[in-house]
């Protein structure tokens, strides 16, 4: 018999346990089919994502951690697993088409993509910095391959710009997790909150929230951490793209707020500052820097960076309306981001760029298409009734409560000049002409693209329609924070 | 005499460690990176050895300074960039460089007084002197760590397919 105690609770992660499997089956299910079986193995991608949302429904939620202290399946984490498996769904069916076009790898691309969300599941799941690690390199190994999966030069450089940025913004994030073990000795974030409320304030202890702050802005994608995003996110494959800029970044909120408001919480007083800095800088270098674009892909890249600093801003404010908000906006952000990838994934598809000129007349081409390009591009612009307005909503009002006005002042201010770029993707889609080589050619989406397209849409609208169920959820897993 | 034989055994693992970790970036041969990189290693074995834990020290032999080191070399020599030295700059140019001039090196200093700053001015809890045995360690990883001890090897696997998918050549299947 073994004198230790072994936590069987395996129940707790078995969403997780489900999607890893799932890749097992994707890695030797393509070695074994080859070519032809592209169309199988991303059915079996896709049934295991959906298996993976069918066992979250049966999995046991409790605020307190199992297996050994390692994870908390809360309301909290059950919240963003849910988000990070409907993006997994979204994207799968976007990819689909993709994948046998630009013929990429089809069973290490959608096993990729499911290690990379269980990664991620375990980083919102995460008790303990040692766990939260491990989840977090899962998540960024397998991104920085899936950039690269492309053959072509523009791929392999996002995929090692991501890699050295990425690589160097782990090595700074554990130094921070190094100086918080070093003080107060524990890895649970439990333990490091009780120890950290007991000693007080400590130059040390500043540091290891900069360092911490630092590297999950990196992830995160928010300036000034931000430089490998824009080459990254165009150099990667489009369906890449959108799960980097949804899920990753998701995942990187979720463990800012775990490891802020949880384990740093006594020391809210001095990083709530540094997050508005960082919030009202992402926000403005992000708009100002897509105001040039011409390449969309690259354009809602650096949108991307000015909505995490929307994020970041109810972070900053630092009350438990601002944690919801949060919560809310990443919610609403991952449907109307990834709907706004699919649609250049489908000019992709057919061998055309994702320029604003390639973009030219779409709305002549194929009025649907069109259409929805201008619902993610409303919602991601705050427009009333579509969930982006909402996500800005809360924001701005947890702001005003909070007694941040300046901050809901640059989320406004924000908000009209990024105006101007979704205008000129809206402008190149309405008034101007399609490019003579593809004048009369249809724009075609298969199958699993419509599902995808749809399901972000849907959620687009339901998200704006009735928020309230969905602001309850995020107000509970707030409440159940520690 | 009352020599501090650990302190000076601190300095001089510091003294090789720095120094080696400085050439492995300023040293224009990759090869010789590489090998000023296993110096390293071995300084930072040699830290672990200082502080009662020899089992690390020799995993970080085995693995950094064995396994890790020769995958390296082999990299190198399989990619045939053995030398990457680019043009001369001059003295003006190298000091003003974005890279590697003035305006970094006053970062990383500023960066570096700001930690030894915080360092000094807080008070660490001294450790309960426990020093853990292997079999404490190997006990800690399947019981309490078993879940990161896992998701570790879901790690190496996603870190090896994607070393073959991305090295493998065009055309190839």
């Amino acid at each position: 018999m073994p004198d230790f105690v072994v936590d069987r609770n395996f129940w707790v992660i078995l969403p997780e346990i489900v999607l890893i499997a799932a890749g097992f089956v994707l890695l030797l299910l393509d070695a074994f089919l080859g070519r032809r079986g592209r169309d199988a193995v991303a059915a079996v991608a896709v049934a295991g994502a959906l298996a993976a949302v069918f066992s979250l429904t049966r999995t046991p939620v409790g605020p307190e951690p199992a297996l050994g202290g390692m994870i908390v399946s809360d309301s909290f984490g059950m919240f963003f697993r849910a988000v990070l498996l409907a993006i997994l769904v979204m994207v799968y069916l976007v990819s689909v088409e993709y994948v046998a076009r630009k013929e990429m790898p089809a069973g290490e691309f959608y096993a990729l993509l499911a290690f990379a969300t269980a990664g991620a599941m375990f980083m919102v799941t995460a008790a303990d910095l040692i766990a939260f690690y491990i989840g977090l390199e899962l998540l960024s190994i397998s991104s920085y391959v899936l950039a690269g999966l492309l053959r072509d030069d523009r791929s392999q450089e996002a995929s090692m710009k991501y890699f050295l940025f990425g690589a160097m913004a782990s090595g700074i994030l554990l130094f921070g997790f190094s100086l918080l073990f070093g003080l107060t000795g524990h890895t649970g974030l439990r333990q490091i909150a009780e120890a950290v409320a007991g000693q007080g304030v400590s130059p040390l202890a500043l540091v290891a929230v900069l360092f911490v702050l630092a590297g999950l802005g990196v992830k995160a994608a928010a300036a000034p951490f931000h430089l490998w995003a824009p080459d990254t996110y165009e150099g990667a494959p489009t369906p890449v793209s959108a799960f980097l800029s949804v899920a990753s970044e998701g995942a990187a909120i979720a463990a800012m707020l775990r490891v802020f408001f949880g384990g740093l919480n006594p020391l809210q007083s001095e990083w709530a500052p540094l997050f508005a800095v960082v919030a009202a800088i992402s926000m403005t270098v992000g708009n100002v820097a897509a105001l040039h674009q011409t390449n969309v892909k690259r354009l809602l890249a650096y949108s991307s960076i000015t909505h995490i600093g929307y994020v970041l801003a109810g972070l900053a404010v630092g009350t438990a309306a601002g944690f919801s908000a949060a919560m809310y906006y990443v919610l609403a952000y991952a449907f109307m981001n990834v709907g706004a990838f699919a649609v250049l994934v489908v000019l992709n598809n057919q061998g055309e760029g994702e320029t604003l000129r390639d973009l030219g007349g779409l709305a002549r081409r194929e009025p649907v298409l069109a259409f929805l390009m201008l619902l993610f591009l409303l919602s991601l612009l705050g427009i009333p009734p579509l969930a982006g307005f909402f996500g800005k909503f809360f924001l701005f009002r947890a702001a005003v409560e909070g007694g941040m006005t300046w901050l809901a002042v640059a989320i406004a201010l924000n908000s009209a000049v990024s105006a101007g770029y979704y205008y000129a993707v809206v402008k190149a889609m309405y008034v101007s002409a399609p490019q003579e080589s593809v004048r009369e050619r249809p724009v075609l989406a298969g199958v699993p693209m419509q599902f995808g397209l749809a399901l972000a849409a849907a959620g687009v609208v339901v998200l704006g329609l009735m928020p309230g169920a969905f602001v309850f959820w995020t107000q509970v897993a707030s409440l159940v924070q520690p | 005499m009352n020599v501090n034989w650990q302190m000076v055994a601190f300095a001089f693992l510091t003294g090789v460690t720095l120094y080696s970790a400085f050439r492995v970036v300023t040293t224009p041969n990759v090869t010789h990176a590489a090998l000023y990189l296993a110096v390293a290693f071995v300084g930072i074995a040699g830290y672990y050895l200082l502080l009662g834990a020899e089992f690390l020290a020799a995993v970080q032999v085995l693995v950094y300074a064995g396994a890790v080191m020769t995958v390296m070399v082999f990299a190198i020599m399989l990619s045939g960039m053995s030398d990457i030295r680019g043009q001369r700059l001059s003295l003006f140019k190298q000091l003003t460089s974005p890279y590697w001039g003035i305006f970094p090196f006053l970062i990383a200093a500023a960066l570096v007084g700001t930690i030894l700053a915080a360092y000094s001015r807080s008070p660490l809890p001294a450790g309960d002197g426990r020093t853990a045995s292997l079999a404490d360690l190997g006990k800690a990883l399947l019981s309490t760590y078993l879940v990161p001890f896992e998701v570790a090897s879901v790690l190496l696997l996603a870190a090896m397919v994607g070393a073959i998918i991305l090295s493998r050549r065009e055309g190839e299947n």
